[in-house]
């Protein structure tokens, strides 16, 4: 069965998801359910850092798209950073990095989040 | 000199198999002598293909099977993927303009631009309820 886990740290106004293992069609819905948890508890400012993810597919990128206009309208964003190469090769060729900032550093991201906070 | 080989593969049409269609089909890649970057591609596209049948074919129903078969041939490197679920040919399946997709944030629906986008060759056929998907992907010529 394929490992996926999510971890969730926070830093000021802005909630950092841990994501490690292999994001596919099966293990999809545990990151579903974080990133809901937190737009339950109304932070909605996400990073998801991909630095100990091994793969994704297609069900993995449909979990940003399906939250990313409901995280926005509330003031937030999800942003990425760590993004090991393979991975960023699946989101490029889809054209995700123009909808989507993908920094190489988590920090780069906390600090966006930090400069744009009304 | 990309060694010849052919292996196959049969497994339960359920999610939680997809690791280890993965693993079949990233091993025998590997030994082909795909680099990671290239391998990973042959990977995701199989895979994709695999969540479709399951998902669209059999309806998540996990009591059918996948049939896998792997062979290659000179510096192609040739998936087979047999089932018996609902026909469909990705190879008509309209795809997305991506600009356009990103700006109304659909989601679900890149699976098949991906297959598309992953391989060289796409071969698909269908007859007594069986469908046959076949993707080729090349060894980047050194």
């Amino acid at each position: 069965m394929a490992t996926f886990n999510t971890s969730l740290r926070e830093s000021g106004n802005t909630s950092i998801i841990d994501i490690s293992g292999d994001l596919d069609a099966h293990t999809s819905v545990e990151l579903e359910r974080a990133i809901q948890d937190l737009i339950d508890k109304g932070r909605t400012n996400i990073i998801i850092n991909f630095s100990n993810l091994n793969y994704i597919s297609s069900a993995g990128l449909g979990v940003f798209m399906s939250f990313i206009d409901e995280v926005r309208s509330k003031g937030g964003d999800i942003k990425f950073s760590n993004m090991p190469e393979k991975i960023f090769q699946v989101f490029d060729l889809l054209g995700f990095p123009l909808l989507y900032e993908i920094y190489d550093d988590e920090h780069k991201a906390i600090e966006k989040f930090q400069t744009t906070a009304s | 000199m990309a060694e010849e080989f052919k292996a196959e593969l049969t497994i339960q049409s359920s999610m939680e198999q997809l690791e280890s269609i993965r693993n079949f089909v990233s091993k025998a890649a590997q030994t082909f002598g795909f680099e990671e970057r290239e391998g990973f591609k042959i990977v995701l596209a199989v895979d994709e293909a695999c969540s479709n049948i399951i998902r669209h074919g059999y309806g998540k129903n996990s009591d059918e099977k996948l049939h896998i078969v792997i062979q290659t041939a000179d510096n192609r490197f040739i998936v087979t993927v047999n089932d018996n679920g609902k026909s469909y040919d990705i190879r008509t399946h309209p795809l997305p303009d991506m600009e356009a997709y990103l700006a109304a944030k659909k989601s679900g629906g890149l699976g098949i631009k991906l297959i598309r986008s992953l391989v060289d060759e796409i071969e698909y056929e269908q007859s007594n309820g069986e469908n046959k998907l076949v993707l080729t992907k090349r060894l980047p010529a050194r």
